[in-house]
């Protein structure tokens, strides 16, 4: 009877070398009868070598990278940058007037930021044209105004918007020096991203999403590479907390690639904190994540990056408790307390304080946590930060009476009590908490939808006192 | 010696636009190592010292970052011009040679690519899971959720495409 051919998946194997001796002999005496196989084994080959190559190449590895995408996927290669055309206005009046937009445009961004954060920027901007100047300080408040979105994401929904029909009504008002030096595609581009931070603030996903391809595409007609590479960046972090880890990985490594070629070396970092997001949240390869967040760490730590330092931290923590690394976890966090000086950065200690309460509340030890919760809530008490500070102490209570000392939690409610009443907070809730906490065993359940009750409460996390930074 | 005290993107920029010996330096190795006219380098400086101005509140490292931008932008400028340059000869070979039957390694590499653009997006996970993270084929198949019954079918189906683009 003659032998079966050998199929393409054991031919692939064999040309990959994925064989163990018995089978390659097994194949090889096939492969000497059979001309047919012999020949779709050297085809497979040739596929084999070449896709090694390309995912080899550390300059295809994009392109290789991009058959993880959908056909119809934006971000599935950046877009090509626009050809190069020469100019005519070389003159040094040209270099001269850009100077001296990029000097008016200095004192327009503090202005028109200052607009957006008092809430003026409709009115501020309704007068104004599309000059160089303009347009510079527009692109420089726009990109202030997404570094500081934690503080208030809502308001800056608000100036994307305002900015975004400003730019709609100002389509054709292209001066040709002030369309060199900031295209209207870059400030389109740049009220579009704002608008795509905000919604992934307030977790709204599809919205986002729609935000960013737009401002994808008018990156890609400015020909703008970092601006193209920061929406990668942000739309990997759409696609970690949508569960599309692989084509998140992919995009936070492709945007780190031009950060690190540019010198950009703290947001090439930040990129490194996506990388590790997309393999630990998404795609839960924990020990790659926390590879890509100590790698991360110095350079945040260099550049004194206070609030990526604290995310990454609680990012590296939680991956290290999810491995059951608990103690490294800790070590972190103690590490992290001993770098920060109690008067220098007494806000961003407070934060660190949390997080190393968190961790050993979710590691059982009630007792320990009781404890760094207590400490962490004093910080925010002396930073003013009220939320934060009540949201702890409701922590320190649950904490102490889980360790069994109830008698300490009943002592710790009642400042806290008091607590909420000098806020002027809902009675019931007052009521509701010291319920919780009535006979023999209490209401942990309750306790926690309390807590997330408090952790609702507006966010005042804005510029905390004793912040080295701001 | 003193240490050169770092200069500000503002400053960089401004150099960029009218220092006349950071110009000359940046025209000559423009010249030299792409041979690039100084009439278009002169033009690429102008657009690097405005990227700069844009980005100048991300930019840590001025200096190195003009470098990279202007030297990107140059390499830009002459792969464009390489590309029609080629286009037209690899047209021309054709035309004398068309009986030509080894197939170079570039063109497996573009053939390929093609290739993986036309497969189904559960090929590409495979072959991306097997070939760029390293998985062997077997666990790459199960990572993307082939059965082992279907596991044959499918990796024979996406092989018999890739073979075609390179028929």
């Amino acid at each position: 009877m003659r032998r079966q051919h050998l199929d393409d998946l054991d031919l692939l194997c064999l040309a990959s070398g994925e064989v163990d001796a018995d089978k390659r002999q097994a194949a090889s005496s096939h492969l000497s009868a059979c001309h047919e196989c012999a020949a779709t084994l050297e085809e497979l080959r040739t596929i084999d070598h070449g896709l090694s190559d390309l995912a080899a190449d550390k300059n295809s590895s994009n392109i290789f990278d991009s058959v993880l995408f959908a056909e119809d996927d934006p971000f599935r290669q950046r877009p090509a940058v626009p050809p190069w055309r020469s100019r005519n206005d070389r003159s040094q009046d040209v270099a001269s007037l850009a100077l001296r937009a990029a000097e008016e445009a200095r004192g327009k961004k503090d202005l028109f930021v200052r607009a957006m954060a008092e809430g003026n920027w409709a009115e501020a901007c309704a007068a104004l044209n599309l000059s160089a100047s303009n347009r510079l300080a527009l692109l420089h408040a726009l990109q202030e105004c997404g570094l500081q979105i934690s503080e208030n994401s809502q308001r800056a929904m608000a100036v994307a918007t305002t900015s975004l029909n400003w730019l709609r009504r100002h389509r054709r008002s292209s001066r040709a020096l002030a369309e060199r030096l900031v295209p209207w595609d870059t400030l389109w581009g740049e009220g579009h991203l704002l608008a795509a931070k905000a919604c992934l603030w307030t977790r709204e996903i599809a919205r986002a999403q729609r935000h960013f391809r737009v401002a994808y595409r008018a990156f890609g007609r400015a020909g703008d590479e970092i601006s193209l590479a920061m929406v990668e960046l942000a739309e990997s972090q759409r696609r970690t907390f949508a569960g599309q880890g692989n084509t998140a990985l992919a995009l936070a490594a492709r945007s780190r690639v031009s950060f690190e070629a540019r010198g950009l070396d703290d947001t090439a970092a930040r990129a490194l904190i996506g990388e590790g997001m997309a393999l630990g949240k998404a795609l839960n390869r924990r020990e790659d994540s926390i590879d890509a967040y100590l790698r991360a760490l110095p350079v945040i730590e260099r550049f004194e990056q206070w609030p990526n330092y604290i995310g990454l931290l609680n990012s590296l923590a939680t991956s290290f408790n999810k491995l059951g690394r608990f103690y490294e976890a800790r070590r972190v966090y103690a590490r992290a307390l001993r770098r920060f000086s109690a008067k220098q950065h007494r806000a961003w200690s407070g934060f660190l304080r949390v997080g190393l309460a968190e961790t050993l509340f979710a590691a059982g030890r009630f007792h320990d946590a009781a404890i760094a919760f207590g400490r962490a809530t004093l910080t925010f008490r002396a930073t003013s930060l009220v939320p934060n500070a009540l949201l702890s102490a409701l922590f320190e209570i649950e904490s102490w009476a889980r360790s069994g000392d109830l008698d300490r939690a009943r002592r710790r409610l009642d400042v806290f009590l008091k607590e909420l009443q000098r806020e002027k907070l809902d009675k019931t809730f007052s009521q509701e908490v010291r319920g919780c906490l009535n006979g023999k065993s209490p209401d942990y359940e309750r306790l926690a939808a309390l807590r997330g009750q408090i952790a609702d409460l507006p966010r005042q996390v804005r510029n905390p006192k004793g912040n080295a930074k701001g | 010696m003193e240490p050169r005290p770092l200069r500000s993107s503002r400053q960089v920029a401004e150099a960029v636009l009218q220092d006349a010996s950071v110009r000359e330096r940046l025209t000559a190795y423009a010249a030299t190592r792409f041979g690039i006219e100084r009439i278009d380098a002169e033009d690429l400086l102008q657009e690097t010292a405005f990227e700069l101005l844009r980005h100048e509140n991300q930019v840590r490292r001025p200096e190195a970052f003009v470098f990279f931008v202007f030297r990107t932008r140059c390499a830009h400028l002459i792969r464009g011009s390489d590309a029609r340059r080629r286009a037209v000869s690899r047209l021309r070979e054709e035309m004398e040679a068309p009986g030509l039957t080894e197939m170079p390694d570039l063109d497996v590499r573009i053939a390929l690519r093609e290739g993986l653009a036309r497969l189904s997006p559960k090929c590409r996970r495979l072959l991306a899971a097997h070939y760029r993270d390293g998985t062997s084929l077997r666990d790459a198949a199960r990572l993307v959720g082939l059965s082992r019954a279907s596991m044959g079918k499918t990796i024979s189906r996406c092989l018999q495409r890739l073979r075609r683009s390179l028929a």
